[in-house]
């Protein structure tokens, strides 16, 4: 573990070093939007690190550590620490300085303590990164559900912070660094508004403050993530960056969520408005297009592994988009008037009030954009938009960004994560009229107070779990551990299909090896488990067809099934 | 920090509340009356037509205080109580 956190410290610095000695090369000149490329920067680094190192089985501590020291010190040596911080302190009002200090050490508090929860970062996010970090390589296996095969960009991120301890509990940072990033995004639009200061400074607190958005941060799910790149493609284009480096934030969000690409329509429009905008740099290109490149090609890896090894650079989705077990349309492909209709009208009669349920990642039923942008952003936003022509661009593209999405996914309880972009228009206008009004200020404060609370804690945890997450010890903190695992280091096994929880499975160190169950008769799978030596497995998310196999092999004495704490085990009765 | 100035009243300012008032015909269309005065993207028209005409009258900053005011309570009186009972505070 010590190898472990001295390499996980000098990697870091390499990559922060890494991302600054490439900002020299592309930087535009303008301190907020430089901040902002840093970080992009920062993020496409770490993600080619990881790809390259699995792909070169050289995922682990030791490797990545000495490869940090090695680059580190060799920018160290050329005085690249030297540039990290900047010349003379923002002139942030005292108060904003302290409740960003706060955010950041509450946000810290929530990594430690959170595991991961969410049914779907369990079930298909995760497994892939445990099996990467215990083959210390990419994978083919990446778990049981299908959906395990969706753009992994993200998960890049995740592994970088877990690949290090050989454990998840820093995992949640992947989200934190993309909650920086879209503070930043934010910040960098006001400022490039000729907006001052302080009233950019609360643009980045209003929209980092949006429950949902600041749930996901430490949830482990992907679309926080993608509101950050889609605030920070915004920026630059705003910025009227080269549009070789719009490719990095463009790549990146590629690589995590094709939500991403359906916000490109309004991306673009935002561009074509600004096009008469005094063009910013770097003067020269080549750099630029090197890393637009790498970051496309990043964001792409995942679209061609699925091209290559299923025939569908899209897998699983086919042409009548992605269906469950049960043959329920999950998720549709292609755009659809009809879903803009549904969406459109759910959204506006139903999300937008926040009211079905406490703020959560995952927004059922509610958008989760909180009382600031509901309140007092979308008001002050009618009255800028009369005033403000730069912002009426970004107000007008963004929203279409989220027309494009409604038409193209299907209405369900969740889909207004998509979309959680849209509160940096509120945002902005909420921190632009707190420095023109009092009353503003006086209600913005209240609304902002509201946010804090309702980001305590995301409220999909049940208390007692949240209770018990703070009474375990950190190296085996989990949300849903199974009652019983194998003795020693014998593999357990994972029979399922679809929304399973079986990264609980592998531990919060990744010491489990779980052997993933696909056989569709009683023989086979008993020989599979015979010649895997599993002597337990759990069913996980099963179809009927699966949980009429087991009964078949329990009716013939082979298994013998348990059930605690909601996991349905077997034993395997004459193995071995 | 003060704000640019409101445009003059013009051609502008009618093709302004033309476009709110066509969006809360809209809302007036599609919701009923009852639920009209609780309606988000109702009130925000109208708090639109009223800025496209008062925007320099001394009456839209408390017009303005109002709306938002009025949206705080209309989250907060249902939103409030599912995030105390997530955190655990009250009955």
């Amino acid at each position: 573990m010590i190898v472990g956190l001295l390499a996980m410290i000098v990697a870091n610095a390499a990559a922060i070093l890494g991302a600054r000695s490439l900002l020299e090369r592309v930087k535009v000149g303008k301190p907020a939007v430089d901040v902002l490329i840093f970080l992009l920067l920062r993020l496409l680094l770490i993600s080619g690190v990881v790809l390259a190192a699995g792909a070169a089985r050289m995922l682990r501590p030791l490797p990545l550590g000495l490869a940090g020291a090695a680059v580190g010190a060799a920018l160290a040596a050329r005085g690249v620490h030297r540039t990290l911080l900047p010349a003379s302190r923002p002139p942030w009002d005292r108060w904003i300085v302290a409740v960003f200090a706060i955010l950041g050490l509450r946000l810290l508090i929530q990594v430690w303590i959170l595991a991961p929860y969410n049914g779907d970062v369990l079930s298909y996010h995760l497994p892939k990164i445990a099996e990467w970090v215990r083959a210390g390589a990419l994978t083919m296996d990446l778990g049981a559900d299908p959906r395990a095969t969706f753009p992994a960009g993200f998960e890049l991120i995740e592994t970088w912070w877990v690949v290090f301890l050989h454990h998840d509990v820093l995992i949640e940072m992947a989200g934190v660094e993309f909650l920086v990033v879209a503070g930043a995004a934010a910040y960098a639009i006001a400022r490039e508004l000729d907006w001052d200061e302080k009233v950019a400074s609360i643009s980045a607190l209003a929209f980092v403050l949006t429950p949902g958005l600041h749930l996901q941060a430490t949830s482990c799910l992907n679309d926080g993530p993608v509101a950050a790149l889609v605030a920070a493609t915004a920026a630059l284009i705003v910025a009227r960056a080269d549009p070789l480096l719009i490719l990095i934030p463009v790549g990146l969000g590629t690589g995590i969520k094709p939500t991403y690409v359906y916000a490109l329509p309004g991306l673009a429009a935002i561009a074509w408005w600004s096009r008469r905008d005094a063009a910013a740099g770097p003067r020269d290109r080549r750099p630029a297009a090197t890393l637009g490149l790498a970051a496309i090609a990043v964001g792409a890896t995942w679209y061609f592994r699925n091209w290559v090894v299923f025939g569908n650079p899209i897998h699983p989705m086919g042409s009548e988009g992605y269906k469950s077990v049960s043959g329920a349309t999950m998720q549709r492909l292609g755009p659809s008037l009809q879903a803009l209709r549904e969406n459109l009208t759910c959204f506006l009669d139903i999300r937008v009030f926040d009211r079905h349920q406490a703020a959560d990642p995952l927004g059922a039923g509610n958008f989760n954009w909180g009382v600031a942008a509901f309140a007092i952003g979308a008001p002050a936003l009618v009255a800028l938009l009369r005033t403000e022509p730069r912002l009426r661009r970004i107000a007008l593209g963004l929203p279409l960004s989220a027309m494009t999405v409604f038409t193209l996914v299907e209405l369900d309880a969740w889909y207004a994560r998509f979309v959680l972009y849209l509160p940096l228009l509120t945002s902005l206008a909420l921190a632009r009229l707190w420095t023109a009004h009092r009353f503003v200020a006086v209600l913005g404060s209240l609304a902002l107070a509201m946010g804090f609370l309702s980001t305590l804690q995301p409220s999909t945890i049940p208390k007692a779990d949240l209770a018990r997450l703070l009474r375990q010890d950190w190296s085996h903190r989990t949300t849903h551990p199974p009652p019983r695992l194998p003795e020693g280091d014998q593999p357990v096994g994972c029979l399922g299909d679809e929304l399973g929880g079986s990264y609980a499975l592998y531990g919060p160190d990744y010491s489990r090896r779980v052997v993933v169950l696909r056989d569709d008769t009683v023989d086979g799978l008993m020989a599979h488990l015979e010649r895997e030596r599993v002597r337990m497995f759990y069913g996980t998310g099963m179809s009927r067809a699966k949980q009429d196999l087991l009964d078949d092999a329990i009716r013939r004495g082979k298994l013998e099934p348990f059930d605690a704490n909601g996991w349905k085990g077997y034993a395997v009765r004459d193995a071995h | 920090m003060t704000l640019p100035p409101a445009p003059p009243p013009g051609p502008s300012v009618r093709r302004e509340v033309a476009a709110a008032a066509l969006l809360l015909g809209w809302r007036i269309w599609v919701l009923p009356l009852v639920y009209l005065r609780y309606d988000w993207f109702a009130i925000l028209c109208a708090f639109w037509i009223f800025t496209a005409l008062g925007s320099r009258s001394r009456a839209w900053p408390a017009v303005a205080g109002a709306t938002m005011s009025g949206l705080f309570l209309l989250y907060a009186w249902r939103q409030l109580p599912l995030t105390w009972a997530a955190l655990g505070i009250g009955p």
